[in-house]
């Protein structure tokens, strides 16, 4: 029963907090991006298998669903999520990479593959007129930071990004 | 009664968690064709009628496999669509094997309990994720049609609105 309790904790916690949320559109991709508080984030995953304990490491950051789409009419788009990064103060972080998580958290291989699945993909090749995808994205920064993010993609080899500033990571 | 109330708890702590997002980027009416068309990775997988389904035996249909699970947001937003276009044109020859990945049979015999309209195509699981690996899909949902000979002719990563006419035209042409 104290499992059914925290359940609903989590779940009116989890539907009633939007921290932050912003979208832009640039050469044909639009990014989303919506803070997920880190209780939710916690209900998330002890429901796919981590324990608290295994998933704190990764519910303590900023976490945020974002998504990415293609809306371009003929260019192909390609990323690698490791290009993609925050900045905060001149300083540029690193988004983590998923073996970096797999080893924080310890995860059993059931959770893991929910774990993987529900990230953004590390790397995609999204063809035009609407491929997307829809994942967590965390941010290795203290709560209550505020920072840009910046998404990297190419386009036939050719550099394309969208920046967008003044995220908070809402504590 | 009581268990069902705990699944229920945890579909709403879930989609909280998410914050049900989906709408954010909407549901595509576009599936790209894979040119040159190339063989369709084998698909032998149980269904939650404890069937083993495999996509050889299917040849001479046009097959749909969707690759999704429970707790994604775009995929259960376009499980209502693709059971429309499976209802519209089962008899005609469309076989959907909607392929759950990394989860066992509770949520998503809760899932398909609660989605309207009820869902009537074959559901796989796929617990270990090998079988999505195999096809080269990476995140979810991620959908490809198989023409009659069994070659992938179509593809889609991320939700569709599978009853819009773009789609459902692309499908009906391949029965042909």
């Amino acid at each position: 029963m104290n499992k059914t309790v925290l359940l609903i904790f989590f779940a009116i916690v989890g539907i009633s907090t939007v921290s932050f949320a912003e979208q832009k559109t640039k050469d044909g991709v639009t990014f989303t991006i919506n803070q997920i508080n880190a209780t939710a984030v916690g209900a998330f995953y002890i429901a796919r298998g981590f324990s608290l304990e295994e998933i704190e490491p990764y519910s303590e950051t900023c976490v945020y669903t974002t998504t990415l789409k293609n809306n371009n009419e003929i260019d192909t788009i390609h990323y690698l999520r490791k290009n993609w990064f925050a900045t905060k103060d001149g300083i540029s972080y690193p988004i983590r990479t998923n073996d970096y998580w797999l080893e924080a958290t310890k995860a059993n291989p059931s959770a893991w593959i929910a774990f993987r699945l529900a990230q953004m993909p590390e790397e995609q090749v999204y063809e035009p007129k609407g491929d997307w995808n829809q994942g967590m994205l965390s941010v290795d920064l203290p709560l209550g930071s505020s920072f840009d993010i910046t998404v990297v993609w190419d386009v036939k080899g050719k550099h394309h990004e969208l920046t967008i500033e003044g995220i908070n990571c809402v504590k | 009664m009581l268990n069902n109330i705990y699944k229920s708890l945890i579909i709403l702590a879930l989609l909280g968690a998410l914050n049900l997002k989906a709408n954010q980027a909407g549901l595509t009416k576009h599936f790209t064709e894979v040119s040159p068309s190339k063989v369709a990775p084998s698909l032998k997988l149980e269904d939650t009628e404890e069937e083993i389904i495999n996509i050889e035996d299917l040849k001479g249909k046009v097959v749909i496999v969707n690759f999704w699970a429970t707790w994604c947001p775009p995929c259960r937003k376009e499980m209502g669509s693709l059971e429309r276009l499976y209802s519209g044109l089962k008899d005609k020859g469309v076989v959907v094997l909607a392929v759950n990945v990394g989860e066992d049979e509770d949520p998503v015999l809760s899932f398909m309990n609660d989605v309207e309209p009820p869902l009537t195509f074959n559901v796989l699981y796929d617990k270990d994720s090998k079988t999505m690996q195999k096809w080269g899909a990476i995140g979810l949902p991620s959908t490809f049609v198989v023409d009659k000979k069994g070659d992938i002719v179509y593809k889609a990563i991320g939700g569709r609105d599978f009853d819009d006419k773009n789609i459902l035209d692309k499908i009906i042409s391949l029965l042909k």
